[in-house]
């Protein structure tokens, strides 16, 4: 800088002011540092307040939980400690930002595999102490619940329908911390009867989206599946019926005609493709009446999780929302699978209501959106 | 070789949690508190509590130290992922230690000069996280072998002949298992549970880790158990 000072004089006077302009401008949004290691996917993210998302690394732990079946819990806790501070230098060098310029950190702190929220809450608590920045405890839910709001200009409140491997509930989305359960599952979550029913067809680990593209080229008509909940007064889902009615079908048909993607595979896939479409639609058009009357709008609803990301069930759930008189709202399905974005985004808006959590928090394995804190006058 | 000035070390892993600030040569601040677990709530404002009670801002940290394990695997990775996220924060090395080297610190040299000494750690299941330290006389534990996982019936095979002093906190299950072999066993007066204050003099005396080397690895001893996650296929 020194010698350059000296051959350029006031030019770089110049430039140096709008250099430095610069950084104020950029400054004057906040940055937050996201991690998320609650399930099978470690993730760090840089996202600042304008909604630009600096940096967003996932790696998967796959290979490493497929000869299981599942995640294996001890498995992932290792992987995320393995890869978790690389990943951290990884995203900032990306974002070609220093712990200098973040003004927060936010890690999901629950609900999840507990072994793995602990090395990323741990981690997050660190980074924060060491750089005095303030810390987030962020439910994994409310990232979720909140990444439309990141990816448009979705306002409060909006109908959540929440779908992953965890998960699958309705939820009114009126503000940071008031989030209303409407319905939820009594049995498995959806992404859950996703990845059983796509093993029991052989479709290996994590079968969700292999089943999806099978189901692609099939007939939905053709086996006459049930319909749990449908037509029920109560917003609640319902799906190990569904899945032991599709075991049933499999035992009957036997593994010679299901075997390589046959055409009877293909169109059991559509066959439970349509049934969980046609829940979710049932459910989720219901509850835009009751979402109209607690609200007094008639949405938009928001569809986000992991499930998300299945694009036959967003067709669907588009029309849905559009027989309701209003739209659907989905974010880019990278970012409805797991992913630091989202917590990083929910850091964000706990900020600007000058929320923050203490060091001593204690990570929570089980921590319903419901439980989420708000700011004290919500 | 650059000197250590300043640093801090944590522990974990055991079933205890604390942390010690280390500066020129002595201890100036120092938090233990056992529990089996909580570590999680109780490290990070323990830390803050230490460098409040030494009146040390972080960046004058030279380096960090933590216990690596064999303990507890959700402890061995509170301590660690704490460690590694100070440490990649403050742009400051990080020193691993062993548990097993941590309680074979605590152990007076006249408690086992001319004995092996042998850490003795808890693993929660029937086998015994063991290692052998040559006796004293050398100013550095020199370990005998890499640590091991050990049921207490192969324990007195698996050790070096000779008498033995024990520390750690699974000493008593090792004593009785080593009577019962007749082997010349006592147990060290030091306390079981390993503790920042000895982490932090050892991470002092190492060399410093090179800009850029690794961060240390956990030591868990034991491979993951494979049982799949509630969530997951039947």
């Amino acid at each position: 800088m020194g010698k350059l000072g000296g051959k350029l004089g006031g030019n770089l006077a110049f430039k140096s002011g709008g250099q430095h302009r610069a950084r104020a401008l950029v400054s004057a949004a906040m940055i937050v540092l996201g991690i998320e290691t609650s399930c099978d996917d470690t993730a760090v993210a840089l996202v600042d307040s304008e909604r630009h998302i600096r940096a967003n690394l996932v790696l998967a732990q796959l290979d490493e939980h497929r000869p299981y079946g599942g995640v294996v819990p001890e498995i992932a806790a290792r992987s995320h400690l393995d890869h978790l501070d690389t990943l951290v230098t990884r995203a900032m060098a990306e974002a070609g930002l220093d712990f200098d310029d973040i003004d927060a950190v936010a890690a999901t702190a629950g609900p999840g595999l507990i072994g793995g929220v602990f090395v990323g809450v741990m981690t997050g608590k660190a980074i924060a102490a060491a750089r005095s920045l303030p810390f987030l405890a962020i439910n994994h839910l409310e990232g979720h619940a909140l990444t439309v709001r990141l990816t448009s200009d979705a306002e409060f409140p909006y109908l959540l329908l929440l779908v992953s491997g965890g998960h699958c509930q309705l939820v009114a989305v009126e503000g940071i911390g008031r989030y209303h359960r409407l319905g939820t599952t009594i049995d498995d979550a959806v992404g859950e009867c996703f990845d059983k029913c796509a093993k029991m067809l052989g479709l290996g680990y994590p079968g969700g989206p292999a089943l999806e593209r099978l189901a692609q080229g099939g007939d939905p008509a053709r086996f006459d599946l049930p319909r749990p909940m449908m037509g029920r007064d109560t917003l609640d889902f319902s799906f190990s019926g569904l899945k032991t009615a599709v075991r049933h079908r499999i035992v009957d048909i036997g593994p010679d005609e299901l075997r390589g993607e046959s055409q009877t595979a293909r169109d059991l896939a559509a066959s439970f493709h349509a049934a969980v479409a046609d829940v979710l639609a049932d459910r989720c058009a219901r509850a835009l009446t009751v979402f109209q009357t607690r609200c007094g709008r008639s949405g938009p609803l928001v569809v986000a999780g992991g499930v998300a990301a299945n694009q036959t069930l967003r067709a669907r759930l588009s029309e849905v929302a559009a027989a309701g008189g209003t739209h659907l709202i989905a974010p880019p399905p990278a970012l409805c699978t797991d992913n630091a974005a989202m917590i990083a985004w929910a850091g964000i808006e706990r900020r600007r209501l000058d929320l923050r959590d203490p060091l001593d928090f204690a990570p929570r394995p089980r921590w319903p959106l419901g439980e989420v804190g708000g700011p004290v006058s919500a | 070789m650059e000197q250590v000035r300043c640093l801090l070390a944590l522990e974990a892993a055991g079933a205890a949690c604390s942390a010690a600030l280390w500066r020129d040569g002595r201890i100036i601040a120092h938090r233990f508190a056992p529990m089996r677990r909580g570590q999680s709530e109780h490290l990070v404002p323990m830390i803050e509590d230490v460098m409040g009670a030494a009146d040390t801002a972080y960046d004058s940290l030279d380096a960090l130290a933590v216990t690596v394990g064999p303990g507890g695997f959700t402890g061995v990775r509170i301590g660690l992922a704490t460690a590694r996220g100070l440490a990649l924060a403050l742009h400051r090395p990080l020193i691993g230690i062993s548990n097993f080297e941590s309680v074979a610190a605590a152990v007076p040299a006249s408690e086992h000069t001319g004995r092996i000494l042998v850490a003795v750690l808890e693993s929660k299941r029937r086998e015994l996280y063991v290692q052998a330290f040559a006796p004293s006389g050398d100013d550095e534990l020199r370990p005998l072998a890499p640590g091991a996982a050990v049921p207490p019936d192969e324990l007195d095979a698996w050790l070096p002949a000779g008498p033995v002093t024990l520390a750690g906190d699974a000493a008593p299950a090792a004593m009785a298992a080593l009577q019962a072999a007749q082997r010349d066993a006592y147990p060290a007066s030091s306390p079981g549970l390993a503790d920042a204050v000895q982490v932090a003099t050892l991470a002092a005396a190492r060399p410093l880790p090179l800009p850029g080397s690794d961060m240390p690895q956990p030591l868990y001893l034991r491979a993951p158990d494979v049982t799949p996650a509630p969530t997951g296929v039947p």
